[in-house]
């Protein structure tokens, strides 16, 4: 876990209506950890996400990927760089479940047959298969997450990014979720998640990073930022139990 | 989206998204993407000109096509509640014509100070625009249900090879539905916070509901773009499709829409 692999330097974002999001953060991601973005609503966490994945462009500052500078829309970065938005109905717009896995790799002009089988393995995957034929406005909250996730994870993205992973799902989900990262982290992928799930931080994350009001405030071991009541009762976190 | 509370309206527009949505999830026969546009423009324009009268059965033979195509993808269902809903806008904007034309007097309306006439050539010309139009509606819906909407889209690349209608196309496609949801969203929200029934609070409701449902719209919008973007590998916006070759179904399809053109368009087998 030596190899930097996506950093930012002195990032601001800024959004039409004059609202700051970001002042000037600069962070490194370093090949095959996990790390995890903590801090209060309305911190900056999404969009530092966005603009890490190369969606939206920072006002000031600039993101790399492996050294060199991220070019929006560039295929590469792309196919590196898969996200998975807070709210699933963002991200899943194709008539159908398996239309929304296909979405990807029917881009990469892969042959039917082999797109079919990757489907099926990623809806197995996150225990979607048994919806691959319904549309996905026609699933439960907890159901269109775990295909918002499977939706990326079928092309295999060497980064991984996660906005509020765990929210509104239920403990078996967030368990497999945890399943899912820590296997992905043995091959060497990236995983960058935004979260207020402290615990779920805690257990998973080698890092964990601070934002409060657009600005970094801590970075550091779980172990060092939970020994920091103070730090995270000012992020609005709550300290998990028995810890 | 579940079923909310809500009146007419939010029911018309979920069944309006359903149907599209249905549309779009892909037709039971693969054909490739420049036969299938053709198919559907001749018979569009084959049907849109033929004169449906002097009613016989051959003048129903459209909707009777539609039928077993829709049947043949299982979305019989689309197409009843479309034949349904474009019946009845299709008698309100042919009704005008019964009392337009100038002819034999069939009988006479009296709307207060107004007086209108309506005419046995009147009924007969809006009685075959009714069914030129509902014939054209249910001969496009048919094939579509059959072929899905996107090789169609994917068709007109032939047209435009920059590309860049068929992908308007594409994405508008996948936001219509999208919008119509967010839309009926809208007002069930409104509508769950509505103290007292009555006309005034439910024209209140739509009214205000139409720049928020704009901005919010525009909203989604780019937030679906950006999920879009995120999962366009190619770099590129996307396709709608995979790349599909010629096959054996193409040519079977040719005869039976030269079939179609002959008996109903030409009617030389009559």
């Amino acid at each position: 876990m030596t190899d930097e692999i996506l950093s930012c330097s002195d990032v601001w974002f800024r959004y039409p209506d004059g609202t700051i999001a970001l002042r000037g953060i600069s962070l490194t991601i370093y090949e095959g950890e996990i790390l995890a973005i903590l801090g209060p609503n309305g911190a900056g966490k999404s969009t530092l996400l966005l603009v890490l994945a190369g969606l939206l462009k920072p006002w000031r500052g600039f993101v790399s990927y492996r050294g060199e500078r991220l070019r929006v829309d560039d295929p590469l970065i792309r196919r590196s760089i898969g996200m998975v938005f807070q709210n699933p109905d963002d991200q899943l717009f194709c008539p159908t479940v398996f239309d929304d896995l296909a979405f990807s790799l029917r881009q990469l002009e892969l042959p039917e047959d082999e797109i079919k089988r990757r489907v099926e393995e990623a809806a197995l995957l996150v225990g979607v298969s048994h919806l691959l034929h319904k549309p996905p406005y026609r699933l439960s909250f907890g159901e269109k997450k775990r295909v918002a996730l499977a939706s990326i994870l079928i092309y295999d993205p060497e980064i991984l990014i996660l906005d509020e992973p765990t929210s509104s799902m239920s403990p078996r989900f967030i368990f497999q979720i945890k399943e899912i990262l820590e296997e992905r982290r043995s091959i060497g992928r990236t995983h960058i998640l935004a979260t207020q799930d402290v615990e779920f931080a805690y257990e998973l994350a080698d890092r964990i990073v601070i934002i409060i009001e657009g600005r970094l405030r801590r970075e550091g071991s779980p172990e060092i930022i939970i020994q920091e009541p103070n730090l995270l009762e000012e992020a609005d976190l709550k300290i998990p139990k028995g810890v | 989206m579940r079923r909310c509370r809500g009146g007419l309206l939010a029911s018309y527009l979920e069944a309006v998204s359903e149907v599209l949505n249905g549309l779009l999830a892909g037709g039971a026969w693969r054909l490739y993407p420049f036969t299938s546009l053709t198919v559907l423009i001749v018979l569009v324009v084959s049907t849109a000109y033929t004169d449906p009268f002097p009613f016989t059965f051959i003048s129903m033979i459209p909707i009777i096509v539609a039928l077993i195509l829709s049947a043949i993808s299982h979305r019989l269902a689309y197409l009843l509640k479309t034949i349904a809903t474009s019946s009845l806008f299709l008698t309100v904007i042919s009704l005008p014509l019964i009392f337009y034309l100038p002819g034999r007097p069939l009988v006479r309306v009296e709307l207060g100070f107004v007086s209108l006439t309506a005419t046995v050539e009147g009924l007969s010309r809006a009685s075959a625009f009714f069914l030129r139009c509902l014939n054209t509606i249910s001969i496009s819906l048919g094939w579509m249900s059959l072929v899905g909407v996107d090789p169609l889209i994917e068709g007109l690349r032939f047209i435009d090879p920059s590309g860049t209608i068929p992908l308007l196309l594409f994405l508008s496609t996948r936001y219509i539905p999208l919008s119509i949801r967010e839309t009926v969203r809208i007002l069930a929200a409104r509508e769950s916070r509505m103290m007292r029934r009555d006309r005034g609070v439910a024209w209140m409701i739509l009214s205000t509901s139409i720049g928020d449902l704009l901005l919010r719209s525009l909203h989604r919008a780019e937030r679906v773009g950006m999920a879009m973007r995120a999962r366009a590998l190619s770099g590129r916006l996307p396709s709608p499709t995979t790349h599909s070759a010629l096959s054996l179904r193409d040519l079977i399809v040719l005869p039976l829409v030269a079939l179609y053109i002959v008996i109903y368009s030409l009617r030389w087998l009559i």
